[in-house]
């Protein structure tokens, strides 16, 4: 009796527990465009264990495309600038400025909405309470995951633009990991070029930048795009994947993206070219985790925000598929 | 197997080939068992030689790396943590009392030892003045980089978090913030 009548909640909650995982997945997919579309410049923090910094944004979208420059506003000035189709990183203190071209397609795929309901199954969603944030009114959004091999995220999401102001990185265990928020942010503003341009002048700096590689066409590169991941959590399939061209080495770097639809990690791999050292085992920056191996004369390093142990059983489980060189 | 054959094995898992010899070494591995079980051999050889080994469980042992790294992940504790280590240490005066005995037949500088850690008075020495005012274990030090001891595997690294952020989910638009707060101390 007790069962039929636990059958019957159930299903009477199941309605309202699609809808609300589908308001869920409708909040994140506006967020993220927000974020892609809106003009603001503002003041976040990041923090993570007892490191704390200020960080100041802007970022543009017009009919040029999308444009941001963050930039340190602590110690030493370091600056981000992406646009379109290039990522510049200025580190005065090391004098060196590092540029890459940003993927095809600029990060994850497009179908966002696909994306995002491909990751339900592995957290569980609970919209949580309002919260006043930098000066606005924002929508609390938990999202916990169903087991230990991803973090969970609390997010805090204008109720007026749908931007991002809040955001916390969740161990397994509830302890925040990583936090970013906005101290201060305006919408609706002109950027100008002056902001969007570097502060640094870039001279006496060191240039360093990367290519995108080749099409993966010659037999030479197939030695290096015939790897498989033998182990990955469940949910994480490959969503991306790009070769280019390192100019520091001479190197080809394949990158190999996999992803649940909202946690993921990317897996480099880099053709020794002579003796150089690599990562070892495992090693972290704030509360992303990474995992370096060589096989077969090549670096193989998991880079991802994901637990220490998701990075270290991805990297244990790389293979080098001698059998598809051809 | 040929003497030419091996050296193109050789040759390939050293990355010397290109172009039409790259095509004929990797030809040859997929046409030769005996060829591809060699070239596998070399290649973990040279694994070996180098110092890597693939499986998790046979990592290189490079000391001076693992310590470097140990302690750049080691949260720095104030002078009461080793306070509690000293306590640990201060066996019954017996136990010293034998010791003693033992060291004379031993050596002098054991005696040397074992003698100024017996001495009346050994549990009162200045260990106890360096105790931090504070009460509780304190972190002194973190610093928001890479736990990695060579400057070049760390730039390495900065340069795949760079390419890995595009695709940093639930960060979304603030995941660069880890590159511009990229070593911040405190």
């Amino acid at each position: 009796m007790m069962r039929k009548v636990w059958a019957f909640c159930l299903l009477l909650l199941m309605p309202v527990l699609a809808w609300a995982e589908s308001d869920a997945v409708a909040l994140l997919e506006r967020m993220t465009q927000a974020g892609k579309e809106l003009d603001y410049q503002g003041v976040f923090a990041y923090q993570t264990g007892r490191t704390l910094q200020s960080i100041q944004i802007f970022h543009r979208n017009d009919s040029q495309g999308e444009t941001e420059r963050l930039m340190s506003l602590n110690g030493v000035a370091r600056e981000v600038i992406r646009s379109n189709d290039m990522v510049t990183c200025i580190n005065p203190e090391g004098k060196q400025i590092n540029v890459s071209r940003r993927p095809l397609g600029r990060g994850f795929p497009s179908d966002l909405p696909r994306r995002l309901r491909s990751a339900m199954p592995f957290y569980d969603v609970v919209m949580g309470d309002e919260e006043r944030i930098a000066g606005r009114m924002t929508q609390e959004l938990a999202i916990m995951p169903i087991d230990g091999y991803r973090y969970g995220y609390r997010l805090w999401v204008d109720k007026e633009t749908d931007l991002l102001l809040k955001s916390e990185l969740l161990a397994e265990n509830g302890d925040v990991l990583e936090t970013f928020a906005f101290t201060a942010i305006e919408t609706n503003v002109d950027i100008s070029d002056e902001d969007l341009k570097p502060q640094t002048s870039g001279e006496e700096m060191t240039w360093h930048q990367s290519e995108p590689g080749k099409p993966m066409v010659s037999t030479d590169e197939r030695l290096v795009s015939n790897w498989d991941a033998t182990w990955l959590p469940e949910g994480f399939s490959l969503v991306a994947s790009q070769n280019r061209l390192r100019a520091t080495n001479g190197s080809y770097v394949e990158q190999r993206v996999y992803s649940d639809g909202l946690s993921s990690v990317s897996i480099f791999i880099e053709r020794i070219k002579a003796q150089h050292n690599h990562l070892q085992g495992g090693s972290h920056m704030g509360a992303v985790n990474a995992f370096g191996t060589i096989i077969h004369s090549h670096f193989v390093t998991v880079v991802g925000e994901v637990p220490a142990t998701t990075v270290e059983k991805i990297g244990a489980g790389i293979e080098f598929n001698l059998t598809g060189i051809r | 197997m040929k003497v030419n054959h091996r050296e193109m094995l050789s040759a390939l898992v050293d990355g010397q080939l290109t172009g039409q010899e790259l095509t004929q070494a990797i030809a040859h591995i997929n046409n030769d068992q005996a060829a591809r079980a060699e070239y596998l051999r070399m290649q973990y050889a040279s694994d070996v030689m180098h110092g890597y080994t693939r499986a998790v469980s046979q990592r290189p042992v490079d000391l001076a790396q693992r310590l470097s790294v140990a302690l750049a992940d080691e949260p720095v504790y104030q002078q009461n943590a080793l306070l509690a280590k000293a306590k640990v240490l201060a066996f019954p005066k017996t136990f010293w009392k034998q010791a003693t005995g033992l060291a004379m037949a031993a050596s002098i500088g054991a005696l040397a030892v074992v003698g100024v850690m017996n001495q009346p008075g050994y549990q009162n020495m200045p260990l106890a003045n360096a105790e931090s005012a504070s009460d509780s274990t304190q972190l002194v030090r973190q610093v928001n980089r890479w736990t990695v001891g060579e400057p070049e595997v760390e730039a390495r690294l900065n340069n795949y978090l760079v390419d890995h952020n595009e695709y940093a989910g639930g960060a979304g638009m603030f995941s660069y913030g880890r590159v511009v707060s990229y070593g911040t101390e405190q």
